[in-house]
């Protein structure tokens, strides 16, 4: 629905092949530079990185908290978020009902917490199956080149220009089935096309270097070179392309049921939204029943955007904080100042 | 020109496959859009049996092969000949588009330049700041912003400034009472109603071009030639303007096919939201409303301006890029 870190417009285009006018090594900076298998960047490590970064440290508490809260569904909202109590239709949030009820009495802090998990969870593995079909199809694009590279790349534009959510509120309309399943694998076939791209570009810069070389003259399969060894290399990339379908998928799916074509009978933070238009929550001054859902939507997806800033941070030094010195509020001492400008800008380039 | 004949290539191919999918996700489905109308038309038909046979022809799906049928499809589709609503039978959907489509060109064409143009300058400025006080503001803020979904930020606008303050309409896209046509009161009427829709629009895409933009001219400030446009003494204005944003909006300028992408997929929520009689809206009624002709052409008409607005792009960016010509 909008561009996320992870998928801004600044990513798609440093595509080296397409664009060739961005200079290849802008894209390289995230990469890890290849050493000795034993010391590659692991995963504890990689997560120690993004605690010291505040920007992901702070959408990691966030997300935390969120995932706590949702798990702990059962304890925290013992109420069953479909059950509608005919007594308390309506009600403004109060200590009873944290978050109200809505106009069929059904309460609003239940259907938050119960239905974060459909929401995380279709969110999820919507995302890791595009981020699966994006390292694949980029990775494997950029490696053997030629025809399946030509193939591979209209396919992911196409995907890319394509209007996803009118194409897939057309495929739910003449859909007869629908459910969670069915959406996880519509969101994910389409939103791993911008991240194909992307992905494609950082497999590029990596497929000539000596230790892809090495490995495919000693013989290893396509898939171990493209898995075991370029894949390894950029995975900072791939979990930041990751956090942001994750964000696109939550919102996809919101969207869908806020329009009615999820289904309906389950419950999910879009449900509840769709609920509460259909209801004309707004019209009846029912603010209760749009805003938690809605915030809890939103607070998720900040908590996404943010780790990935962070992530963006770690692996791009040049874009992480520098004090500038003060020089620029006295005019007046323009030349002066010129000095110390030039410095701190091309201090970034180290 | 290699490099536009290659985009034009592929954006014929992209609307072929579009067109393709448009016309297999109906014949593909297990519920035929035919027994849709069967089953609502009923009574007519049980009183009538012809009435069926007539709908078939009027309503393009012909028994015939399926080549035929697809053959047949392509000739309509490029001649506009886009068949019968089902919901506003037995208005001709041509029809129908002719006055959804000038709403949604309307919002959708004024936010995304307002939303390209300010989240692009503030991007500029805020680069080239880098960690002033503007910088450790606006990023944080703009991504909060766009990472409120589009549709509950309308929702929240909606209740806040039109339901509760009164200073906005609550719905569509101009007041019952008004002359349509090119008068002072009109105009303004239809500016009051899209205020709130743009908004949206722009307060949730902002950020993704504002990083987007910083993130490159971070890059192109530690370039050499940025050195030397101040070694030369150019002003700061001049070097940040004409040296540095010149050369880092190129990316930006590629990236525009995704975010229009979003605009279109937003427009069509924030429309529902705002009952706004664009396209978007009238699709979520048509395919909720088991309209296939009406479904299938609005389709068809969103992509056809998607990739418009992409070619578009293509045009100036090789206009603004000599490396792109000459590739």
């Amino acid at each position: 629905m909008m561009p996320t870190p992870g998928n801004t417009p600044a990513d798609a285009g440093m595509d080296p092949i397409t664009n060739p006018q961005v200079p290849i090594e802008t894209t390289v900076p995230q990469v890890v530079p290849p050493v000795a298998r034993g010391r590659r960047l692991r995963v504890p490590q990689f997560f120690s990185l993004l605690i010291h970064n505040p920007k992901s440290l702070f959408g990691l508490c966030m997300l935390g908290a969120i995932v706590v809260l949702v798990l702990l569904a059962p304890i925290l909202a013992p109420i069953d978020p479909n059950y509608m109590n005919f007594a308390a239709t309506g009600l403004p949030p109060g200590p009873h009902h944290l978050f109200g009820t809505t106009q069929q009495g059904t309460d609003v802090f239940s259907q938050v917490v119960w239905g974060g998990r459909t929401s995380l969870l279709i969110g999820a593995s919507a995302a890791a199956l595009a981020t699966l079909i994006a390292a694949s199809v980029g990775m494997i694009a950029a490696y053997l080149g030629g025809i399946t590279d030509e193939v591979l790349n209209l396919v992911s534009n196409i995907f890319i220009v394509l209007p996803a959510l009118p194409v897939l509120i057309v495929i739910f309309a003449y859909l007869p089935f629908r459910g969670g399943i069915v959406m996880v694998f519509l969101i994910a076939l389409f939103s791993w096309s911008g991240e194909a791209r992307v992905l494609r570009s950082f497999a590029l810069t990596l497929r000539s270097r000596d230790f892809v070389l090495a490995a495919r003259t000693s013989g290893e399969s396509m898939w171990r070179i493209v898995f075991g060894e370029i894949m390894p290399n950029m995975t900072s990339r791939i979990a930041s392309g990751f956090l942001g379908a994750f964000v696109g998928a939550i919102l996809f799916e919101a969207g869908l049921e806020f329009l009615g074509f999820g289904g309906g009978n389950g419950v999910s933070w879009g449900v509840t939204l769709f609920w509460a238009q259909n209801n004309a929550a707004l019209e009846t001054g029912q603010w209760w029943h749009f805003l938690f859902p809605g915030l809890a939507l939103a607070l998720t997806a900040t908590s996404l955007i943010f780790i990935n800033y962070g992530i963006d941070e770690i692996s791009n030094p040049r874009l992480q904080r520098v004090k500038m010195p003060k020089q620029r509020k006295n005019k007046s001492s323009a030349d002066s100042s010129q000095v110390t400008t030039t410095a701190a800008v091309t201090g970034g380039r180290a | 020109m290699p490099f536009l004949y290659r985009r034009i290539a592929f954006y014929v191919i992209a609307l072929w496959t579009s067109l393709t999918l448009n016309f297999l996700l109906p014949r593909l489905m297990p519920g035929k859009p035919i027994d849709a109308f069967y089953a609502r038309y009923r009574l007519e038909i049980q009183n009538n049996p012809h009435f069926l046979d007539s709908l078939r022809i009027e309503l393009g799906l012909p028994k015939t092969p399926l080549w035929q049928q697809y053959i047949q499809y392509i000739v309509n589709m490029l001649h506009g000949n886009f068949g019968i609503s089902y919901s506003f039978y037995p208005t001709p959907v041509i029809d129908v588009i002719r006055t959804t489509l000038p709403w949604t060109l309307f919002l959708a064409g004024t936010a995304t330049i307002l939303t390209f143009l300010i989240g692009t300058f503030l991007g500029i400025v805020v680069a080239w700041r880098r960690g002033g006080k503007l910088d450790s503001l606006l990023p944080p803020v703009t991504m909060f912003a766009s990472s409120f979904p589009a549709f509950f930020l309308a929702l929240l606008l909606l209740y806040v400034l039109a339901y509760i303050g009164g200073w906005f309409p609550l719905e569509h896209s101009y007041s019952g009472g008004t002359d349509i046509g090119l008068n002072w009161p009109f105009l303004t009427d239809v500016a009051d109603h899209a205020i709130l829709p743009v908004a949206v629009i722009v307060l949730t895409g902002v950020g993704g071009w504002l990083l987007g933009m910083r993130n490159v001219m971070i890059n192109t400030l530690a370039e050499d030639f940025i050195t030397m446009a101040h070694a030369k003494g150019l002003s700061d204005f001049r070097v940040m303007m004409m040296y540095a944003a010149r050369n880092a909006i190129l990316p930006s300028l590629t990236g525009f096919a995704i975010a229009l992408a979003y605009t279109v997929g937003g427009l069509v929520l924030i429309e529902t939201v705002f009952s706004y009689p664009g396209v978007g809206f009238t699709l979520v009624q048509a395919a909720q409303g088991s309209d296939y002709p009406l479904v299938q052409a609005l389709l068809m008409l969103i992509t056809v301006c998607v990739l418009l607005a992409n070619l578009f792009v293509d045009l100036i960016y090789a206009r603004l890029d000599p490396r792109a010509r000459t590739q």
